[in-house]
């Protein structure tokens, strides 16, 4: 008797880490072919998909809605310029540091955070970033009220600069977004997604929320501080009322929802279409924030599930982290 | 003439379907019960009326009107209260704040707080007591009596009986006369056979989403029933 | 007495964010939803306020505002949010954060980044001398006042009216008020206009106070938030107390040096989240779900 098979992925997935193998050979070789302009360029959108790829791990996946990362993104831009500049580390290996930085950080901050639940945890956090800055500023070798320039690039030529900077964001979000998956496949992933379907339940079922919730939110720490050392690093200044411009969590917001919450591939395409965005609307000002907030409204309420689904009906995964059921008698050939 | 008719309702639960063309109708001021095993579909059919499910083919039809498209709250105005399952009685409110908010649609009729208070002294007692610490028997006069404070002229009981003590049941039943004396229809929803059968006029019998046996409560019998009840010729292998 | 002084100034300073708290503590109790454009709203009520006057007066402005802001509140429920409600806990915040950005960008457009203020006259400067030392502006008490007086309305107006009852009997259980014949979308829109219609208050009374510019409206909803939360979740006067509280840290912390007043806010903030997680006051068992 010919059983149901149990697959990850569908549809034509499973040539696709072929094709995302090609696509990260594609951005490897470029820099030699690309103008200085493009690899800049590439490095935004690269810190883009890295923030809302980031923000959906979190929202999506840990079910923790939170408007206060920039924390971790301002944490690990000072900690860059602090590894770097101040402990004379190799930039590299300071970005690497920033990371687990941060990581440490948010181990007592969640303890602090968690006590809140929902709509409040969502203020909890960006009260929590708003008070780091608030301490930041007082330290005066961080620069104080005007921040810090980071000098460890100042012996390089531009364009090995911004080469360096663009080899770090390619292997940054190709680290990133591999452990994204890897850890969604995982047991936690697993466990990630009974909880954000029902949380009662998956407590029933001895996933240990608190724990799992713990995990993610000290992982996507990491992931921001990668994100606020690359800030650093393109910026070459970080001031600490941009860095941690709650701005950042509405553009994250922005990009998963329009893009596709829950999903690996929609946050990406939000981080796309909000790239492409805002390069045409910056002109228009103050108008340019208006009409991304009401295409969001428009999005949560017409297509909550945002674009990448609507796509591709959830018949492609570039990366596959779910499972289905492939029944024989119908859809068996596929 | 019937205040209450409901001809082939189909209800769906997503993609379950629960109710397979259902027909009944009560008289004004009558008791019909409704009878079956745990997943006949009683309460489902308690929710269409009421407002709470859709039905997705068939007619509800009260006081002559088909109210089909009316939400929950809209059917309170016009005369249908539920008493629902588990009772759902608002735990922060106090007796006395139940009661009141019960009278939200302001129908004028025979209930208020003074002959409330009257029909369960009981509640009467317990008048400042938050909702939270209420005992079964009463949050359910508190239910039976926040239903009837809307006037209403059909009142549907889920489960009069279930989880309560028999000295409590026995006065819930008392009240029944008390409440269709008003011109009340009640349409009522209960797992105690003996009890349905005594208490109504007229009675259901429902199965797996369909009416399988229908009439005057005392022409049916124990036996007949449980054939009913269990699928015909069930009780040739039962006793 | 420079210590007494900045304590009864931080105690006044607390009912304008109990005011502001007030409206935020409602919506969620009713609809638990967070409400995060809150301190926009406020901040949009008292530009509102200048344009309004600037054709009349201080009081018409007023009177007209307000009811205005309680209307765009129950229009924005009826439209918006209460279809967002039904879809999950994380439409309603995306959509009162997109909210937030509108207003605040819509506002910059508008007026600009420049700081404005509420003219007040005379009644701006007015002072009771309690003693050599302390003086009490009269304005200030006002605003004390407002607090408390909302505080009482509201708590009035949740426990003897009709409307008041249907409000909780919906927090408690929505499906069972539907019963009863309450229908809940009017309700959420009642919370959100009420809500609104003391942000309304809370945001004229601040920009009577201070400067206050687009921006201002985030700093709003955290002083709201660490009232509530300081105060004790669902309870009308914890968040009061959490709005005292709140001021009476800003007011001493502001003593020690200027810089140090919000920051003391928030240090008592995360003090009570870790020592005292449930709030000051909070609300009784039982009156809980």
């Amino acid at each position: 008797m010919i059983k149901e098979r149990i697959v990850r992925g569908a549809g034509f997935t499973r040539a696709l880490p072929i094709f995302f193998v090609l696509i990260v050979l594609v951005l490897a070789t470029l820099p030699k072919y690309l103008g200085v302009m493009y690899q800049v360029k590439f490095v935004q959108a690269f810190i883009l998909i890295l923030l809302a790829t980031m923000w959906n791990l979190l929202a999506g996946f840990g079910g923790l809605v939170s408007i206060g990362q920039q924390a971790f993104i301002g944490i690990g831009a000072y900690a860059l310029v602090y590894f770097a500049d101040i402990l004379n580390l190799n930039p590299f290996v300071a970005t690497l540091f920033a990371g687990i930085f941060c990581g440490l950080c948010a181990i007592p901050l969640s303890f602090l955070v968690f006590r809140l639940a929902g709509g409040y945890f969502a203020i909890g956090t960006w009260v929590v970033a708003e008070i780091i800055k608030l301490f930041t500023v007082q330290i005066s070798a961080l620069g104080g009220g005007s921040g810090i320039s980071l000098a460890a690039f100042s012996g390089m030529g531009r364009e090995t600069r911004i080469a360096a900077v663009y080899w770090s964001a390619v292997v940054t979000i190709v680290v990133v977004l591999l452990s994204t998956i890897l850890l969604m496949r995982s047991r936690l992933g697993l466990g990630l997604t009974a909880m954000r379907d029902d949380n009662v339940a998956a407590g029933v079922l001895g996933v240990k929320v608190m724990r799992y919730r713990r995990i993610v939110f000290v992982v996507v720490a990491m992931g921001f501080g990668f994100a606020g050392s690359l800030i650093a690093m393109s910026n070459l200044r970080v001031q600490p009322d941009d860095i941690f411009s709650v701005n950042y969590s509405a553009i994250m917001i922005f990009m998963v929802v329009i893009g596709g919450l829950g999903t690996i591939e929609g946050p990406i395409l939000g981080a796309i279409l909000y790239y492409f965005l805002q390069d045409r609307l910056r002109d228009y000002g103050a108008w340019y924030l208006i009409v991304l907030g009401i295409i969001a409204i428009v999005t949560v309420l017409t297509a909550p599930k945002g674009l990448w689904p609507l796509i591709t009906r959830d018949r492609i995964s570039l990366f596959p982290t779910k499972y289905r059921v492939i029944s024989p008698t119908k859809d068996g050939a596929r | 003439m019937s205040i209450l008719s409901v001809s082939n309702i189909e209800a769906h639960y997503g993609d379950l379907q629960a109710l397979f063309g259902i027909s009944l109708s009560i008289d004004p001021g009558q008791v019909h019960s409704v009878i079956g095993a745990n997943g006949a579909g009683k309460s489902t059919l308690l929710k269409v009326i009421a407002g709470n499910l859709p039905a997705s083919s068939g007619e509800v039809t009260y006081q002559n009107k088909k109210i089909n498209n009316q939400s929950a709250h809209e059917r309170v105005k016009s005369g249908i209260s539920l008493v629902p399952e588990g009772r759902r009685i608002f735990s922060s409110l106090t007796v006395e704040e139940n009661l009141k908010v019960g009278a939200f649609t302001k129908r004028a009729g025979h209930w208020n707080l003074k002959t409330l208070k009257e029909l369960y002294p009981l509640l009467a007692d317990r008048w400042n007591r938050i909702g939270f610490y209420c005992s079964g028997g009463e949050l359910q006069m508190l239910a039976i009596g926040r239903a009837l404070m809307a006037n209403p002229d059909l009142l549907l009981i889920d489960e009069a009986s279930l989880g309560l003590a028999p000295v409590v049941v026995a006065q819930v039943y008392a009240s029944l006369s008390e409440i269709t004396k008003q011109g009340t229809a009640v349409l009522l929803v209960e797992q105690d056979v003996h009890q349905a059968l005594r208490a109504s006029s007229t009675t259901s019998v429902l199965l797996e989403g369909k009416v399988v046996m229908e009439g005057s409560s005392s022409s049916l019998t124990i036996p007949s029933i449980k054939d009913a009840y269990f699928g015909v010729g069930a009780s040739n292998g039962l006793d | 007495m420079v210590w007494t002084n900045a304590i009864v100034q931080g105690l006044l300073t607390g009912g304008l964010y109990a005011l502001l708290a007030s409206g935020l503590s409602l919506i969620f109790g009713v609809m638990r939803i967070v409400n995060l454009a809150h301190g926009d709203f406020s901040i949009l009520a008292a530009y509102a306020v200048i344009s309004v006057a600037m054709h009349t007066n201080l009081i018409g402005g007023i009177v007209l505002v307000l009811p205005v802001m309680a209307l765009l509140g129950y229009f924005l429920q009826r439209t918006l949010l209460n279809k967002s409600l039904a879809m999950g806990v994380l439409s309603p915040l995306l959509i009162t954060f997109a909210f937030s950005i509108i207003i605040q960008n819509v506002l910059l457009q508008v007026y600009t980044a420049n700081n404005k203020s509420i003219l007040t006259g005379r009644f701006s400067s007015e002072s009771i001398k309690i003693s050599k030392d302390l003086q009490i502006g009269l304005l200030p008490l006002v605003t004390f006042l407002a607090g408390v007086i909302v505080t009482v309305c509201l708590h009035y107006f949740l426990n003897h009216s009709q409307l008041g009852r249907a409000l909780r009997a919906t927090s408690d259980d929505p499906m069972a008020a539907d019963l009863v014949g309450i229908n809940n979308r009017h309700i959420y829109g009642i919370a959100t206009a009420i809500g609104l219609f003391s942000a309304g208050i809370g945001g004229v009374l601040f920009g009577m106070r201070t400067q206050f510019a687009p921006s201002f409206g985030p700093i709003a909803l955290v002083f709201a938030f660490e009232a509530v939360i300081i105060g004790g979740l669902g309870s009308l006067w914890g968040t009061l107390l959490g709005g005292v509280v709140l001021g009476i840290a800003q007011g001493i912390g502001s003593q020690i040096q200027p810089a140090y007043g919000i920051l003391a806010g928030h240090i008592v903030f995360i003090a009570v989240l870790v020592l005292r997680p449930q709030g000051l006051l909070p609300k009784q068992m039982g009156a809980q779900k």
